[in-house]
């Protein structure tokens, strides 16, 4: 499954049925790469992390998640967040140090949460040669 | 697999970790004038205006010099300045602007940057940009020319053998193709 295609998608609270926001981002971590919450826009000042492993499913017209679960552990992934906000874009470097392109989106399980490839403007690589997520770029080990 | 760079474009390249952070930029390169050999990097703040940063780069902290980037593994890759600056006797600065002339005393024009060879391990000096005299015939501003291990070198002049008026080039990819002749020519003279 696609980042983009689950972008703008609902987000449900299963215990009360209301829409608690809308998808706008992933915040990812390498070794290996994983995600480790949904970034939620729309959220009527409500926090906009929403930690995976409450995800309940990632229905075809909504994603349902436990609602109350949300804020608990928004404190150990906020430095995550941050790094990996506007993350669509970002260059993305060797570890020799070449840029081989940005970060276009990214192909996950919906089931596990891991991060099946990445792909990128100059083509699609297998997630696990992703070794960094940082402010500047990610980074991948090149074979 | 070995890639030719000039010390200039490696000048002003970010200095990222594998975790993706960029922490300073390039600065200078840190040649060591025995050796040939790059043994680090001067350090300047992000900001393209920023002035020199206290800490530098040793070569052994590096963990890839490619294109785009100087990569290391964390922030502790940093070191202070002088323990990397003290390890080189000759600057990148000291050749700019010397002379280049041939043991038969042909004046081959006036280095005006360093290129350098980067492997997976090392990093050495493999040639020099000249801008070349009117004797030597070429229409480009600046030519390449190849580095001569019996080298003899002072701020003012480079002394090279008269066989390197033959390896001329006007650009890096020709320069990498001349360099291993270039090698074996001067390696067969010394038998």
């Amino acid at each position: 499954m696609l980042l983009s295609e689950i972008m703008d998608r609902p987000v449900m609270d299963t215990d009360e049925a209301q829409s608690i926001g809308q998808i706008d981002s992933l915040v990812i971590a390498p070794r290996p790469a994983h995600i480790l919450a949904l970034r939620l826009k729309h959220t009527g000042g409500g926090g906009t992390l929403l930690t995976w492993s409450y995800v309940h499913a990632i229905g075809p017209d909504a994603v349902m998640a436990r609602v109350n679960a949300r804020e608990a552990s928004e404190e150990d992934i906020a430095e995550h967040a941050a790094v990996c906000r506007n993350l669509l874009g970002r260059r993305v470097l060797t570890q020799r140090g070449t840029e081989i392109g940005t970060l276009q989106d990214i192909d996950f399980d919906p089931d596990s949460g891991r991060i099946l490839n990445l792909l990128i403007s100059s083509g699609t690589l297998p997630a696990q040669s992703l070794i960094g997520v940082g402010n500047y770029a990610l980074v991948i080990q090149e074979p | 697999m070995s890639t030719l760079m000039l010390a200039s474009e490696i000048s002003k390249r970010p200095v990222v970790t594998l975790g993706g952070e960029a922490v300073a930029r390039v600065k200078d390169v840190v040649l060591d004038g025995h050796t040939g050999r790059i043994s680090g990097f001067t350090l300047s703040g992000l900001r393209l205006l920023s002035g020199p940063r206290r800490q530098a780069l040793p070569w052994e902290a590096v963990a890839g010099l490619g294109p785009h980037a100087v990569m290391i593994q964390d922030e502790t890759a940093l070191k202070d300045r002088d323990e990397v600056a003290d390890l080189a006797e000759a600057a990148e600065g000291n050749v700019l602007g010397a002379r280049v002339l041939t043991d038969t005393g042909m004046d081959l024009g006036q280095v005006t940057d360093v290129v350098v060879e980067v492997t997976a391990s090392q990093a050495v000096v493999a040639g020099y940009e000249v801008a070349p005299t009117e004797t030597l015939g070429h229409k480009t501003r600046t030519v390449f020319i190849p580095l001569a291990r019996t080298i003899a070198a002072s701020g003012e002049a480079l002394v090279v053998p008269a066989a390197v008026a033959d390896y001329v080039t006007e650009d890096l990819a020709a320069l990498d193709k001349a360099i291993p002749e270039f090698r074996s020519r001067m390696g067969e003279k010394k038998t």
